[in-house]
């Protein structure tokens, strides 16, 4: 069990993947503002995939390439579900006469 | 005043409460990390391993269009929908005007492509030996398409057309049939024949490579207009 705790390049990531993780969680919960909170989606999405990059260095002296193609998968799906939030978020302020640019919308 | 002085209170009571709440998440998930089990299955061997059997020479595109074929299927599938999703909300407004300007001179013009079309065959032939060919070269189209369609080369097209369709489509179309087809042989579902597993494979790499161009040229271009009353 010691032996786990030493601070690997695995070990490094897993823990800044960690931290990022939960910041864009509490942007996410806290921001108003849609595009913020999509951006915070995205935030959380990478840190996602930088821990299965880091499970990837895991097994040496091989990389393990099944997380690296989870990813990419997972950048696919990131990429269109941004897209379609992006365009949904412009829709939603324009049909409410709102301000897209969040620091406009501040001052409101 | 003195709803003021309480509001504020509440407020920072809440985010308090987010960030305690927040920090045991952090925790239980650093634990969780920190003290992963080893796999039982060495699934690094078990790629390397059965590669021979894969018909491509990359661990990565072997998992991608073979042993895990259903998850880029199934991205696919995502991807399809959200142009759904963005198709619709596009052509319900009416499109705004453009303003970037079309002052690009002659010689840049013809520079740019050239580059594009050198960089396209180099992705095309670095993919024989290097993985995921297809989305570098559907994220290149899409450059040298979005640049086009910046410079107004290309227009945005109307609803109904019928190349577009197909193009935004064919690359879920290729790969469902190819999917079925196998099992009238008697495979299963996404199981590759032997014989020709390469050349089902390329033909799946090249749909997905233009549908994605497609999709990612849409992805960015597309804005809503102002609303049809």
């Amino acid at each position: 069990m010691k032996n786990e705790l030493k601070m690997t390049p695995t070990v490094f990531f897993s823990l800044v993947a960690v931290g990022l993780f939960t910041i864009s969680l509490y942007i996410l919960l806290v921001e108003p503002h849609l595009l913020r909170k999509i951006m915070a989606l995205n935030v959380m999405g990478s840190s996602v995939f930088l821990l299965l990059i880091a499970i990837a260095q895991r097994s040496k002296p091989i990389i393990d390439p099944l997380p690296h193609a989870l990813v990419l998968t997972g950048i696919i799906i990131m990429i269109s579900s941004t897209a379609l939030a992006l365009m949904l978020a412009r829709r939603i302020y324009q049909a409410t006469d709102q301000k897209y640019n969040p620091y406009d919308w501040a001052e409101n | 005043m003195s709803v003021t002085t309480k509001k504020i209170p509440l407020a920072a009571l809440k985010i308090i409460l987010i960030i305690l709440l927040l920090s045991v998440l952090e925790l239980g998930l650093a634990i969780a990390v920190l003290f992963m089990p080893n796999p039982i299955i060495d699934i690094t061997e078990l790629v390397h391993n059965n590669l021979p059997n894969a018909a491509v020479l990359h661990p990565l595109s072997a998992i991608l269009f073979n042993y895990r074929a259903y998850d880029i299927l199934l991205g696919i599938v995502i991807l399809l929908l959200a142009i759904f999703g963005i198709r619709t909300i596009y052509y319900t407004t009416a499109p705004l005007s453009e303003t970037y300007s079309n002052s690009h001179s002659q010689f840049l013009r013809y520079l740019i492509l050239s580059i594009t079309m050198l960089t396209g065959g180099y992705v095309l032939w670095a993919g024989i030996f290097m993985p995921g060919s297809a989305f570098h070269l559907g994220a290149l189209f899409a450059s040298i398409g979005l640049w086009l369609r910046l410079s107004h080369f290309i227009q945005p097209q109307p609803m109904a057309n019928f190349l577009l369709r197909f193009i935004y489509s064919s690359g879920l179309l290729i790969f469902t049939t190819i999917a079925l087809a196998v099992m009238v042989e008697g495979h299963n579902l996404l199981q590759y024949p032997q014989t020709n597993a390469h050349e089902l494979i390329l033909l799946i790499e090249a749909c997905l490579a233009l549908s994605l161009w497609s999709a990612l040229m849409v992805f960015f271009m597309a804005s809503p207009g102002i609303s049809l009353k």
